[in-house]
């Protein structure tokens, strides 16, 4: 961060790379749409860049980062107002046996993506953050700005609605 | 905290936080291995671990190499833009101050020279700084 301070932009592109499969994978499963989630880490990395100056170094990147990008997606909720949901590619079934597992694993991660954006959006951040980011509950918690025990409910009722929209569907 | 309450906080947790042990709290992590072993304690981790494998058959690809070198792109114009930091300023600060008293010097110098020209003799050891803009 200190050479990204100074406006050394191969900086950059050194915490571009080590940052960005994460940063990506989380925004995704956020807003469920790649193309979104694409513009969205990049607006997060322009502020990486912009406040590099003002940077603290006793505060932790990743976690400061996860509250950029969180920030990004609450944004994003606000100015579309709802959640697309990822198009199946129907082209994908030609029929080959790779073809038909490929089109069957698109089709299942439809159906997960689906029913992550049906969730109301601090349930959704509660389990991309709990279950895929794997936070500890006190990051998570803080990251939200709730309780422990408020995150708690939030799962709860998250992985509940998940269990009834996605349990029919298992394979 | 009786059987039944902790049996209960063992449910919730593999109700909110799935089957894995890793996922809970760690203060609730040894109810996870009290009850895993139970019919009871089986049957919720069974229930929890279906949502689970569903879920982890959510795989997002990795990024595209054209969006690292999107951002790059983004933020050249800011890094030409961009000011020096300001342990970088300070130096530059004290810089200009020395050369500009510097120049300062060899100039009153010079001009002390129209009348002694012995001190001319030293000004041509340091007439190259006299130059200096």
């Amino acid at each position: 961060m200190r050479a990204l301070a100074a406006g050394d932009q191969t900086a950059l592109g050194r915490l571009a790379e080590r940052h960005l499969n994460w940063a990506l994978r989380f925004v995704e499963r956020m807003v469920g749409e790649r193309a979104h989630a694409e513009d969205l880490v990049q607006q997060a990395f322009m502020r990486v860049w912009q406040a590099a100056e003002r940077w603290q170094p006793d505060a932790r990147f990743r976690t400061w980062f996860y509250r950029v990008l969180h920030n990004l997606c609450l944004d994003h909720f606000r100015a579309s107002g709802r959640m697309e949901t990822e198009a199946l590619d129907e082209n994908l079934t030609d029929g080959t046996p790779n073809a038909e597992a490929h089109w069957l694993r698109a089709e299942q991660q439809a159906d997960i993506r689906e029913a992550l954006q049906a969730l109301a959006p601090r349930q959704r951040a509660a389990v991309v953050l709990r279950y895929y980011e794997e936070l500890s509950q006190a990051e998570a918690a803080a990251l939200l700005g709730i309780s422990e025990s408020a995150l708690e409910s939030l799962l709860t009722r998250a992985r509940s609605r998940l269990r009834q929209r996605l349990l029919p569907t298992l394979h | 905290m009786t059987t039944d309450d902790s049996f209960e906080r063992f449910r919730a947790c593999a109700q909110a936080y799935g089957h894995a042990m890793h996922r809970w709290p760690a203060d609730d992590q040894a109810l996870h291995t009290r009850y895993a072993d139970t019919a009871a304690g089986r049957h919720l981790l069974r229930e929890a671990a279906r949502l689970d494998e569903l879920l982890d058959r959510d795989a997002p690809a990795p990024a595209r190499p054209e969006l690292l070198a999107a951002i790059l792109r983004q933020s050249a114009p800011h890094a030409m833009m961009r000011t020096p930091p300001r342990h970088r300023r300070s130096w530059l600060t004290a810089a200009a101050v020395t050369l500009t008293l510097i120049v300062g010097f060899a100039l009153g110098w010079q001009q002390q020279a129209a009348d002694e020209p012995e001190t001319a003799l030293l000004l041509g050891a340091i007439g190259p700084l006299a130059m200096l803009p």
